[in-house]
């Protein structure tokens, strides 16, 4: 037993050692790498983990940028998608933020309300500004009126349609946002389309996505009905989320499941583009490629019905931040140079391709022929450039609305009382953000 | 003769409906694993999803090969991984039975007098949901500098109420005469718990350890809040890459799982005649 | 006289020496974060404390709106629930499998590891395959199977997506997950058992059943109160598979109350409201097991 407990106490050392060893090489080795190659600048990054396909565009977008240069280096750290964001603020909370930092469009509400967030105003230039989609604008910048978030590329969001079954029912196929149905054109499409044996539910909502969903997929139908989640003067969500036009949007997903139109247990990914029993599926870029794959020409987009007052689209995806942190050590304008680097028309084309989001640029788009008028994902293209989009939630309180929104979708498709709902994420809502004082000042 | 028969008989008779039983749960507990494992070499990943609704899901079906796990290498680093897993949990384990066994021995065997206060405050901690502590915790930490650390991820777990009540629950049993001999021997108090006390607890440390292991192994939530770079990032959060937001890999997902699976599982199967019977005379035996 | 005192003088130095070390440790990262969240529980702490928010001290305002919000409630009960099902069904199946196994038949150790295996797996791992498993519909296998084998009288389930059936399912697979390692513990109890016992009654002419109820179930009585608590406390931790399935619904039917805990602290980062919740959590939980061992020990007296 003796020698037992000698060879734990040794193991123990060992692994101690080990622990302390790895962290402290890790952290000369990078200094040595400042120092030994004429005091290369560092400037720390920190990104999710996405596709295998974006996760290759960015290690070789680091490694071929760290190679060109003298003065700079890239320090990247990658992070899990799925808890990044928790990371992100205990981060925040411990002071471990690093100088360029990759944020949902959604989350830069909140960053920058705490302060870990430094303006990017100063440091763009107009001549990519203006050939930024407005879209990109519009999502990067905070109540306060100042620009914190840079996006590479934008989300497409519409209905990809099955052209086949489309032409199968007579369904008019819409070929703009301006000629896009109307909410009757829309029901009757849905009808005929029921009609059909092999559609099992017309219409793909993406259920399977989660609660996690809805506030990016459904605010551009709320929208058309002239709802929103949030009020824009008071914050808050009382009387908007639970206003009449929004309960009216929400009311329109029961009908739509009461008719049979949508499937509200929904848990495969396949309805739309692998069973083929669904003709519309209110899905975004990402899933270009499998649609393509899988139906080759038969996937066309369709723009959403106009259900009143409009046509809108969701917009918003992943993009750059500079911290505050970044400016306190003096790093800031490498940091800048690091990013405007990444928003090169080159790379911007690259991670476009990488992930099959609609590039930041109009001069990209315009050299890519599937965003040329009449091309594959011109309406993608044309939304955004037509300021058809509409932006989530700008509050520091987004993933209360995104969590209180997805619970009560989700019970109203699961039959649970629409005003009812709506009624208690509402509440939900203010009440934590009076809580935490977001909206004092 | 007959008699014999007729036992005989009867014997067989019971063994079939037995086995008959043990296949029935073989194949509840079985079939989820199999489906796990077989899914992780299915190179197709709609055939993986159109399998999920017949007995397909459990049966090799279309391309199966190695892919999965080529591209669960080539998305990371694994061996980094699944290393720092076994250098938090090996630690944990490690320093924790010394720990706990020393403290659970002072409380069982010696006499001191704040043990009237420590040891039902001891047993009232058992019941302290780890989960509600988490914040707190991080907020210590982080003032004491230890986020983004192995020691982070072992050390506040290396006392545990609960194990320490296994421990004092077994060493409380044990005669108290083998203590006497000891001391009028000359032995320190110390001495008895080295060399008398362990080498007759070793049944209740095997159940420490797979207690332990098994909670240390799987753990999420802290490493999320405490770890940031890769060099200390364990299994079940590296995981979490796999899941990005539109679009599962669930073959790539499967074969992670496998490999994060089946060495302890492999573990369990060598090592399990030694582990039940250490179970069969620790503190909760009958 | 001398000696007396120096022995436990002696006695006194080694208990604290060894204690040290895990009382150090407990102190430092039990203690202290348990303090710190009961003083949160009275104030208005939020993660990480917003620009134009400073600490409040609100007094029992946490508690007050806790109880007169239903979330509490429906968790707690939802939580109960949870344990009032899983903690007799888990640890009846978990005997009667250590019954199974404890036996010479031939294979026995490859069905023990079978039977053992998912504890190994991670709950992450084990939601996923099992929210495959559970898919709505005619598609979904469970739902296919049942169908299948009751010749079509059985109604596909939406299991996850009913707000009826959504905690049952996650019970079944809860208990698929866990009832192997209380089978071990089950099976080290049956093995502890003397042969004699078996053989006295034996002779006295018992029958199986007989000697099930009156030599196995009392010789395993310290067994079974051990498995029954510490299943208790891992059924009021459930958490993981409503994070990764369900995030407390449909219509809050798995709401529970660590995950409502981990929702207002994580999700709208409320530390002040969480940690109310916690400390109310930790004092339920302290009652229960009051009144756990109150019972235990009657019986043993009885």
């Amino acid at each position: 037993m003796r020698k037992n407990v000698l060879m734990i106490l040794s193991l123990v050392l060992v692994f101690t050692l080990a622990a302390c060893g790895s962290s402290k090489n890790g952290e000369t080795a990078s200094k040595e790498a400042v120092q030994g190659s004429g005091k290369k600048v560092e400037v720390t990054m920190w990104r999710t983990i996405g596709s295998p396909e974006e996760d290759k565009y960015f290690n070789e977008l680091v490694d071929s940028f760290n190679k060109s240069q003298e003065k700079l280096v890239i320090k990247q750290t990658t992070f899990p998608g799925d808890t990044y964001h928790d990371q992100v603020h205990a981060a925040g909370l411990s002071k471990g933020l690093p100088d360029l930092l990759y944020l949902d469009g959604t989350e830069m509400s909140y960053m920058a309300y705490q302060g870990f967030l430094a303006p990017l105003d100063t440091y763009l230039p107009d001549d990519l500004k203006k050939d930024l989609l407005p879209s990109l604008i519009k999502q990067g910048t905070y109540s306060d009126g100042k620009l914190y978030l840079l996006g590479q590329f934008d989300s497409g969001l519409s209905f990809w349609a099955n052209k086949k079954m489309l032409e199968q029912a007579k369904v008019r196929i819409p070929k703009g946002i301006d000629d896009a149905w109307s909410k009757t054109e829309f029901d009757d499409a849905l009808a005929k389309l029921k009609a059909i044996p092999e559609i099992k539910f017309p219409l793909d909502l993406k259920i399977n996505y989660g609660a996690g969903y809805w506030i990016y997929s459904y605010l551009p139908w709320v929208a058309g009905f002239g709802g929103n989640y949030m009020n824009a003067d008071t914050k808050l969500s009382e009387g908007t989320l639970n206003g009449p036009q929004t309960v009216e949007a929400f009311q329109y997903l029961r009908t739509l499941i009461d008719k049979g139109y949508v499937n509200p247990t929904q848990t495969n990914d396949d309805d739309f583009f692998g069973k083929k029993v669904s003709a519309l599926s209110l899905v975004g870029h990402w899933m270009e490629p499998t649609h393509k794959k899988e139906l080759g020409d038969d996937a066309i987009l369709v723009p959403f019905p106009n259900f009143g007052k409009g046509v809108f689209t969701g917009i918003g995806s992943l993009g750059w931040t500079i911290t505050a942190s970044a400016k306190e050590k003096g790093v800031d304008q490498q940091a800048w140079e690091v990013l405007s680097h990444f928003m090169s028309p080159e790379n911007i084309k690259n991670v476009s391709a990488a992930n099959g989001a609609v590039p930041a640029r109009i001069s990209v788009l315009n050299e890519i022929p599937d965003y040329q008028e009449g091309g594959r994902l011109y309406l993608y293209r044309e939304q955004l450039e037509k300021g058809n989009g509409i932006v989530r939630p700008v509050t520091p309180a987004f993933s209360v609305f995104q969590k209180e929104i997805g619970q009560a979708a989700m019970d109203i498709v699961n039959g649970a009382d629409v005003k009812g709902m709506l009624d208690k994420a509402a509440k939900a809502i203010d009440q934590s953000i009076n809580d935490a004082g977001y909206n004092n000042k | 003769m007959k008699r014999i028969g007729r036992l005989k008989v009867k014997k067989i008779r019971q063994n079939v409906y037995h086995y008959v039983l043990l296949i029935f749960f073989f194949l509840i507990f079985i079939s989820p694993i199999v489906l796990m494992i077989l899914s992780s070499f299915k190179e197709d990943e709609i055939q993986i999803i159109k399998d999920m609704s017949s007995i397909q899901a459990f049966l090799p079906n279309g391309p199966m090969g190695f892919e999965n796990y080529v591209n669960v290498f080539q998305r990371m680093n694994f061996f980094k991984f699944f290393t720092n897993s076994v250098i938090i949990t090996v630690s944990t384990i490690v320093v924790g039975i010394c720990f706990n066994s020393m403290f659970a021995y002072a409380l069982a065997k010696l006499e001191f007098k704040a043990k009237h206060i420590l040891l039902p405050a001891m047993i009232a901690l058992i019941i302290v949901p780890g989960e509600t502590l988490s914040i707190p915790l991080l907020l210590l930490v982080n003032k004491m500098g230890l986020i983004d650390t192995y020691a982070v991820q072992i050390i506040p777990f290396v006392a545990e109420p609960f194990f320490i009540f296994l421990f004092y629950q077994f060493f409380k049993e044990l005669p108290k005469e083998i203590m006497e001999a000891a001391i009028i021997d000359g032995s320190s108090y110390f001495g008895i718990y080295r060399r008398i006390i362990l080498p007759l607890s070793k049944p209740v440390f095997a159940s420490v350890i797979i207690f332990n292991a098994l909670g240390r192994w799987g753990d999420i939530m802290w490493p999320v809040l405490v770890t940031r770079g890769e060099d200390v990032r364990p299994l079940p959060l590296a995981m979490q890459a796999l899941f990005t937001i539109n679009r599962n890999n669930w073959g790539d997902i499967f074969a992670f799982a496998t490999m994060a699976t089946l060495p302890i599982l492999l573990l369990f199967l060598l090592f399990q005649k030694q582990f039940i019977r250490s179970i069969a005379s620790t503190g909760v035996k009958g | 006289m001398r000696t007396k005192t120096n022995k436990y003088l002696r006695q006194e130095m080694t208990a604290w020496f060894m204690s040290a070390p895990a009382l150090i440790i407990l102190l430092l990262f039990m203690i202290v974060p348990l303090l710190m969240s009961v003083y949160f529980s009275f104030t208005n702490r939020m993660l990480i404390m917003p620009p134009h928010l400073s600490t409040k001290f609100l007094g029992l305002e946490n508690y007050r709106r806790i109880l007169e919000q239903n979330d509490f409630f429906i968790a707690l009960m939802n939580t109960l629930k949870f344990a009032l099902v899983v903690v007799p069904v888990q640890t009846t199946l978990a005997l009667l499998l250590a019954l199974l196994i404890n036996s010479k038949l031939r294979f026995i150790y490859f069905f023990r590891t079978v039977f053992f295996s998912p504890v190994v797996i991670t709950m992450v791992v084990v939601s996923i395959i099992w929210s495959l498993l559970l898919a709505p519909g005619p598609e979904g296998f469970i739902n296919s199977f049942l169908s299948h084998i009751t010749f079509g009288a059985f109604e596909p389930k939406a299991w996850l997506f009913d707000k009826h059936s959504s905690l049952y399912a996650i019970m079944m697979f809860s208990i698929w997950q866990g009832v192997g390692f209380q089978m071990i513990i089950f099976l080290a109890g049956l093995q502890y058992i003397s042969k004699d016992l078996y053989e006295a009654s034996g002779l006295d002419g018992a029958s199986k059943i007989q000697q099930f109820f009156y030599v196995t179930l009392p010789q395993l009585r310290n067994t079974s109160v051990f498995i029954m608590i510490t299943t208790t406390i891992f059924a009021f931790k459930l958490f993981t598979q409503v994070l990764v399935l369900t995030n407390g619904g449909p219509q809050d039917s798995t709401l529970t109350l660590v995950y409502l805990l981990y929702s207002e602290g994580f999700t709208k980062m409320k530390i002040g409201y969480s940690s109310a919740i916690g400390v109310l959590f930790f004092l339920i939980v302290l009652l229960i097991s009051i009144v756990q061992m109150k019972l235990t020990k009657v019986n043993r007296e009885g």
